[in-house]
């Protein structure tokens, strides 16, 4: 292509070369206009833009930081508008007393009137700068015109009633050629099709929000709502128990029975802080908050006796560093009358996990009317007589909290009863617990609410066809990252679930694979399987997943294999050190199991390894302290030295 | 996308300081490259860690209810929208306060008081960070609020923070030193370079507000230089290379008088300077301004002491070469 330096050369009459051949219109070629609207753009119109919407965006930066929606879309309006104005004026202002913007007198073209090949009418050139604005909005595809016009007009020229011309010798274009006429109506027939389909995508999108707008309005409200119960739980707190309902403690309370969030009960925490009260309470609860990062954890604990060694709060801590089984015996009998709510609400959660209901339920009778925790209250009671087998006071209980209560919370009061009742037979999912849950239509809500798993064994009850089983299994679980659901498959006989499982390991789904593993394990395998087990586990990703399996293959090897045991151990330990996970039980077990397969150096390196540690938490997967430690301790010291 | 061609690129005898600044620039590019990255590891281990940044926040607004005249309005309404609870503008302090040096200073100086296990958590975490801050190559040789002894005023110029960077900087270096080196000479190059850098530093310190994140890159020198050349050939005509596609349709030469480059610089840095907050700091938009006002009044004075090769300067423009083919 050749471009003339033009800011030097004799300013150009009238072009003398249109007149002369009217009858040949020399239309400028479309990639002449198309640098021309380079030029323009790049070296004229953004530098003014920038310059005169620079204070908007300065506006729209803070208003943005501040949060201010209504002022950002102002701003942002502001400044889209400053935009049109000065592309606007340029294009008019250009065209109108000049014929050409400045992009064009460099490539020598021409804006001229299409009948009388003279310089537009204000009203022409405001027309065509307006349409060719509008176009840029449009991603400038109507400008295609210009490759399939017969006189290379694009839109704006047709608008404004104008052509193109090009006034240098040779640089003239002819009409569009069949290709250029087939590209272009190829490009727009892509764009209409696109267009349908996403506009299609986006109805359909809208259309399923607005079905489920109040399902999520309830759940959005009910996270609302969890922050600022602590102060109402506070003004309803049981008279006998007042001389305890400062706002912290029921705030802990609150948190123990799952009824707020760590990130109210932080706030709470760091409020107290503020006003130097209840500071053994507030590093309690900041202990709780952080009770994932150990170091940050125990540090808070430490500090809780340094405040007052004689508050109940200290006595707490010291009872949590020493969380094993002997731990968690003390922890109960230490429980009086006195004791704080929260301390007996933490402790009774534990009691039905572990399966104690008897000493469960006795420990919730004697709690008494809580109003604030109620809900939490009768569902650990409904919980506890179920497991006792006694069904009917069970019922009774949970549907006293069922009716006034809001469908997600329903969910949470009967998973695991229909879960649980659907295990002995689908024709539970008739029942109240189960009802709840065939309302819900998409996998989406389901998994939101935790009651995956539930959900799922329904929807296996529904059908007796293994296949049908099969493929909802496929479906639902690959659609979800929580396929821990895959539980389900105790429906299944073993041959066929470790078959089912087998093929379901392999997919490119990590974490299904994860979750796969974890039921394999649970199964009757050989030696062969086991190792086939190990060496997959042994390829995933170290997660808290990762982890988990790698604690079921270890307690499954422990009686298969106990080289194969060890060896998992050691991996597990590698684990746990890096991420600072404190398993003394464990720990112990591994010496012990080490020493008992003659690896005396190994179980020695294990033995100086076990740490001394505050908060522990308390694994349910991991087994009980062995009663040789001891013995083993001593052997090893004598062998390698004291520790 | 709009490139100047000029002269093309000289050799090292014909643009020496041009060619000597750019290998004393590589070489601290390679050197700032095989630094250890502890100090980033950490940075975003501490800015992914909510409990230091939750802790920061709490401290920062604590600071800034205690300080308010020394902030200006944005901080002052971050403030009040955080201490409302919004979690946007709490998440913003929280990032805002690492750069605030006076905030680090006291927090760093107060005995921790209410959260006090949260208080030393912070503390000991900042000093690490101020620790490994100093084995960085930024912090090392950039200017800054925290820095800016005389050595500074220089150093800052010869660092980079990453290879895009440098690649930005030098290739504008190199096209408009070689066009100019031979017409002002070694000693007025070097003089128009380091001068409009230590000027350009000079003024984004003067608009850096509170922020104390160091100023480095050549960019207020290279701007310096663009605008001396730009004034220097104000009417004379420069070649550019326009590129908007690999083909020979989509791509030239124009030639546009020189000043309107420095139009355009000046125009798209004024507006960056004029949107950005001077609050948050850390813009070097003022950078440049300073750097292409520096050079503009030494292009004046060298322009009225017609210092240099002025022959030289208007013999280099070939009429006949005017129009060129490309491709």
């Amino acid at each position: 292509m050749v471009i003339e330096n033009t800011f030097l050369d004799k300013k150009q009459s009238q072009n003398s070369f249109v007149d002369k051949q009217l009858k040949y219109i020399q239309m400028a070629k479309p990639v002449d206009r198309f640098a021309a609207a380079v030029i323009d753009i790049i070296s004229v119109v953004s530098p003014l833009i920038l310059l005169l919407t620079s204070p908007m965006k300065k506006q729209i930066l803070e208003t943005t930081l501040l949060g201010q929606e209504s002022e950002m879309v102002f701003w942002f309006v502001m400044s889209f508008i400053a935009t049109f104005l000065v592309s606007l004026v340029y294009q008019t202002f250009f065209t109108y007393v000049y014929g050409a913007t400045l992009g064009k007198m460099i490539f020598k073209l021409k804006v001229v009137n299409v009948w009388t090949h003279k310089n537009l009418s204000f009203s022409e050139s405001l027309f065509r700068g307006f349409t060719w604005n509008v176009e840029a909005l449009l991603l400038f595809i109507p400008t295609m015109g210009i490759m399939s016009h017969q006189q290379r007009r694009a839109f704006h020229d047709i608008i404004g009633e104008s052509q193109v011309v090009c006034l240098r010798e040779g640089g003239f274009s002819l009409s569009p050629t069949e290709f250029e006429k087939s590209f272009v109506k190829g490009v727009f027939s892509s764009i209409v099709v696109f267009f349908v389909v996403f506009l299609s995508s986006q109805v359909m999108t809208a259309f399923y929000l607005i079905k489920d707008y109040d399902y999520q309005a309830g759940l959005l409200e009910e996270q609302g709502d969890l922050c600022s119960s602590v102060g109402k739980a506070a003004n309803t707190w049981p008279n006998e128990n007042k001389s305890e309902a400062k706002r912290l403690s029921v705030a802990i309370s609150l948190y123990s029975s799952g009824e707020i969030s760590k990130d109210c009960l932080e706030q709470e925490a760091d409020f107290a802080f503020s006003y130097n009260e209840d500071l053994d309470l507030a590093n309690l609860a900041k202990a709780f908050v952080y009770s994932q990062q150990v170091e940050v954890s125990d540090a808070y604990l430490e500090r809780i006796c340094n405040i007052d060694s004689n508050s109940i709060s200290c006595k707490l801590s010291k009872n949590i560093e020493n969380w094993d089984e002997e731990g968690r015996h003390n922890f109960i009998k230490d429980i009086k009358k006195e004791t704080p709510v929260f301390y007996k609400l933490w402790v009774v959660r534990d009691m039905v996990e572990q399966g104690e209901y008897r000493a469960s339920l006795k420990l919730l009778n004697s709690l008494g009317v809580l109003s604030p925790v109620s809900s939490f209250v009768t569902s650990l009671k409904s919980k506890s007589y179920f497991g006792l087998n006694k069904i009917v006071e069970a019922d009774l209980l949970s549907h006293s909290i069922y009716e006034n209560s809001k469908k997600i919370a329903q969910m949470r009061i009967s998973k695991w009863k229909c879960y649980n009742k659907l295990a002995d037979s689908c024709t539970a999912r008739t029942t109240e617990d189960c009802a709840v849950f065939t309302s819900l239509k998409s996998n989406d809500e389901v998994v939101q609410t935790g009651t995956f798993l539930t959900s799922l064994k329904l929807n296996m009850c529904s059908t007796n066809d293994l296949n049908e089983q099969k493929m909802i299994l496929k479906k639902i679980a690959r659609r979800t990252s929580s396929s821990k659901n895959l539980q389900y498959l105790n429906l299944f006989n073993n041959k066929s679930k470790i078959k089912l499982l087998n093929s379901l390991g392999k997919t490119t789904d990590e974490d299904l694979n994860k979750y796969t593993l974890l039921e394999l394990v649970k199964e009757n395998l050989n030696n062969q399987e086991m190792a086939k087990v190990v060496e997959s586990w042994r390829g995933l990703t170290q997660d808290s997943l990762w982890h988990k399996i790698g604690n079921q293959i270890y307690n499954k090897s422990i009686y298969l294999n106990k080289s194969l045991a060890y060896n998992i151990g050691i991996d597990i330990l590698e684990f746990d050190q890096k991420n600072l996970i404190l398993n003394k039980p464990f720990y112990k077990q591994l010496v012990v199991l080490g020493y008992s397969l003659k690896k005396y150096k190994s179980a020695w390196d294990i033995l100086k390894k076990i740490p001394q540690h505050k908060l522990f938490i308390p694994s349910r997967n991991i087994a009980s302290t062995t009663k040789n430690y001891d013995k083993v301790k001593r052997s090893l010291s004598k062998r390698f030295g004291q520790q | 996308m709009i490139f100047p061609l000029l002269n093309g690129i000289l050799g090292f005898s014909k643009a020496p300081a041009t060619w000597g600044l750019f290998f004393i620039n590589l070489l601290f590019l390679i050197m700032s490259m095989e630094q250890p990255k502890s100090f980033e590891l950490n940075m975003k281990k501490l800015f992914d860690d909510k409990y230091f940044v939750a802790t920061q926040t709490n401290l920062y607004l604590d600071y800034m209810g205690k300080n308010q005249y020394l902030y200006g309005d944005l901080h002052k309404n971050l403030y009040k929208k955080a201490k409302s609870g919004s979690k946007d503008q709490i998440e913003i302090l929280g990032q805002l306060a690492f750069k605030d040096k006076k905030f680090i200073d006291w927090a760093l100086a107060t005995k921790p008081y209410a959260d006090v296990v949260a208080f030393e958590y912070w503390q000991k975490n900042i000093k690490e960070i101020l620790y490994l801050q100093k084995t960085n190559m930024s912090y090392k040789m950039g200017v800054s609020l925290n820095d800016f002894s005389f050595a500074r005023w220089f150093s800052y110029q010869f660092i980079h923070s990453g290879f895009m960077h440098f690649f930005g900087n030098m290739i504008f270096l190199l096209i408009f030193g070689c066009a100019l080196e031979p017409v002002i000479g070694v000693f007025g190059f070097l003089l128009a370079y380091l001068g409009s850098g230590i000027l350009g530093a000079g003024v984004f310190l003067l608009f850096s507000g509170p922020s104390v994140a160091p100023l480095v890159g050549a960019s207020g020198a290279v701007s310096g230089i663009m605008a001396l050349f730009a004034l220097l050939y104000a009417h004379r005509k420069v070649k550019f290379i326009w590129f908007v596609g690999f083909s020979e349709s989509l791509s030239g030469v124009v030639y546009l008088p020189a000043w309107i480059s420095f139009f355009m610089w000046l125009v798209s840095d004024l507006a960056g300077f004029i949107s950005s907050s001077e609050e948050l700091g850390g813009i070097a938009y003022s950078a440049h301004l300073g750097g292409e006002m520096t050079g503009a009044i030494i292009g004046i004075i060298l322009f009225f002491t017609r210092y240099g090769n002025w022959d030289d300067l208007f013999a280099h423009q070939d009429e006949s070469s005017a129009t060129k083919t490309i491709g």
